[in-house]
């Protein structure tokens, strides 16, 4: 009898212990998952936002006054400016796309962001962006729809890990805003 | 069973015991740093906003009248005046860097909710020391806190007159 019960006070510790680093486990690997989307997400937000940046500052270099945002709609951004830094004016167009030209990326929700110079060479960025929305500015700090007085751009985006990851995926939520000098 | 057979399955157990809820508190740290890293990474944006903002405004409200030919740093803005004039009554109207002096604002996004503070102050020329004689430099300190993350977030955005 008491061999019994030794041996069965063994098998229950055996199988706790088992179960136990079979959990932990498993939540290592959950989080390293976690933490890779994590990076990937980071790295994607500094990428869209040092892209965004880049080019917002130099909004209306070289371009006539009131001339320098040609078309400012909430998910369509279009303006002028020296943003290949070679002396030249060149209009950079930021659109953003649907889910469905996104098919390709294993995020189900996540849209496509348009980028062209001069019309030509457009770059689609899937950068896990969820949502993206322009707002203008104007000198008083009331918001905008005409193009020409605009003097601050304001973005608002969502990025979630390119990848999902059940229903609460690793997401940033950026707001920010450029006031171009060439604009004021 | 004898007596030290007992004592040293006794022991075992409080061993595994000791072990496992130690384990699960590495979990739980792990844990929880992962999910401040994503918020953070939301506050890191939220303060680079307000810095992005500062950069476009003059570095004093002395300077924001173009025909003015204040002394410098004698004719600044002293410390004590500090924050939005009475003409600026939203951040919007911001004119000059040292506006955002005592600024706070709670903004609550999608995930989580942020506190915001932003403080102004001079700059010492040769130690960047914070200070409260006048200089050419500024200081503006955007602190972002949330219930979701321990510490408090700071950005330090140092503003140089040219």
């Amino acid at each position: 009898m008491s061999a019994m019960l030794d041996l069965f006070f063994a098998a229950t510790v055996a199988v706790m212990l088992i179960l136990n680093v079979m959990h932990v486990n498993d939540d290592l690997l959950t989080m390293r998952h976690r933490n890779t989307l994590q990076y990937a997400l980071q790295a994607n937000h500094a990428d869209l936002q040092g892209m965004l940046l880049r080019d917002l500052r130099m909004a209306g270099h070289g371009a006539d006054p009131g001339s320098g945002i040609t078309r400012a709609y909430s998910t369509l951004l279009e303006f002028r400016g020296d943003v290949l830094r070679d002396g030249a004016q060149h209009t950079v167009r930021y659109t953003v796309g649907n889910t469905a030209e996104a098919a390709m990326t294993a995020h189900p929700r996540d849209v496509i962001l348009w980028r062209t110079v001069d019309g030509v060479d457009a770059q689609a960025y899937a950068f896990g962006l969820v949502d993206l929305r322009f707002t203008y500015l104007d000198s008083t700090g009331e918001v905008t729809i005409d193009s020409s007085k605009v003097r601050r751009v304001c973005y608002e985006y969502v990025l979630e890990s390119p990848t999902p990851y059940g229903d609460d995926p690793p997401a940033v939520w950026v707001t920010g805003g450029v006031s171009p000098k060439n604009l004021q | 069973m004898q007596l030290g057979e007992s004592l040293l399955a006794i022991a075992a157990v409080v061993m595994f015991t000791v072990g496992t809820l130690q384990l699960n508190g590495m979990r739980l740290d792990g844990r929880t740093r992962m999910w401040e890293a994503e918020f953070r990474t939301t506050a890191l944006a939220l303060a680079q906003s307000y810095v992005e903002q500062a950069q476009t405004l003059s570095f004093d409200e002395v300077l924001t009248d173009t025909t003015a030919r204040a002394a410098r740093p004698v004719g600044l803005t002293p410390p004590v005046d500090f924050g939005p004039d009475a003409h600026e009554p939203t951040i919007d109207d911001y004119d000059d860097v040292d506006d955002f002096h005592a600024y706070a604002e709670d903004v609550i996004t999608p995930r989580a909710n942020y506190h915001v503070s932003i403080q102004a102050t001079y700059a010492d020329s040769s130690t960047l020391a914070p200070g409260t004689e006048l200089s050419l430099l500024k200081w503006l300190t955007v602190a972002v806190s949330s219930p979701f993350y321990r510490d408090t977030l700071r950005v330090h955005y140092l503003c140089a007159l040219r």
